[in-house]
């Protein structure tokens, strides 16, 4: 039988949401003051979910030390406490949360290969979260 | 869509521990309104849930007091999908779309189902 485990994890990390597409008028005008030159923090919490046949020996979806494991030293020890505008990876991308949320999809999708990866879901604050799930629609 | 909570606790003995557990289980339950505006009647389903799932399960040693656990491991998994197998069937006039165990507020379990 198949089942959904979700796993959340905390990090924090400072950004500063500036395209160099645009100019600083449409900057300042697009991302207002989350485009202030010297960025801001947020704690960021971020919602896993994996599914896959449940084991009948183990009563698992999948170890969830593999998956904290993958998640400790792909995603945690690559944002941590870090300034997301500085993660090479990120490239010239604007490290809004829509980008966090595809481009930690993709971390996952590419390395975890212990159960099936359903979506990624990132709050950035109490107020406003966003889900990624590769273009497949998200669960309910 | 009605979303329904309950809490309960059941001792757990899970890879030679013995932990305890706030289990939470949630519940969506989707259909069509009826005629009293009701997507589903709570006393009901709360009567379904105490009798099928809690009794049975609230202040337990799931391991030792509950009879599917004495053969299947008690992982979350396994605790959704029974869960499941006792309130399905039992609930007829509403569709049970989900259920749902928080094992802690960082983990959880959703079981829809599936095969």
């Amino acid at each position: 039988m198949k089942a959904h485990l979700t796993r959340r994890y905390m990090f924090s990390a400072s950004h500063r949401l500036h395209s160099d597409a645009m100019s600083e008028e449409e900057n300042k005008a697009t991302y207002g003051k989350c485009n202030n030159p010297y960025g801001h923090g947020h704690n960021y919490a971020l919602e896993i979910t994996v599914s896959g046949p449940v084991d009948e020996s183990t009563g698992m979806v999948c170890n969830l030390t593999d998956l904290d494991s993958f998640v400790e030293h792909e995603i945690l020890d690559r944002f941590h406490l870090q300034n997301l505008n500085t993660v090479p990876e990120f490239g010239q991308a604007v490290p809004t949360t829509e980008n966090l949320s595809a481009f930690i999809y993709d971390i996952l999708q590419r390395g975890f290969t212990h159960a099936h990866l359903e979506k990624v879901r990132i709050e950035e604050t109490m107020m406003n979260s966003f889900e990624y799930a590769g273009g497949n629609e998200v669960r309910r | 869509m009605v979303w329904f909570f309950k809490t309960i606790s059941c001792g757990r003995f899970v890879r030679v521990l013995v932990i305890e557990d706030e289990v939470r289980i949630a519940e969506i339950l989707q259909e069509a309104l009826n005629r009293s505006g009701f997507v589903v009647d709570l006393k009901q389903l709360k009567e379904v849930l105490n009798r099928e799932v809690l009794d049975a399960m609230d202040h337990r040693f799931l391991n030792k007091e509950v009879p599917e656990f004495f053969t299947r491991i008690p992982t979350t998994e396994n605790l959704a999908i029974s869960i499941w197998q006792r309130l399905a069937p039992k609930l007829t006039t509403a569709h049970l779309h989900r259920v749902r165990v928080y094992e802690t507020p960082d983990l959880f379990v959703d079981f829809y189902g599936e095969a």
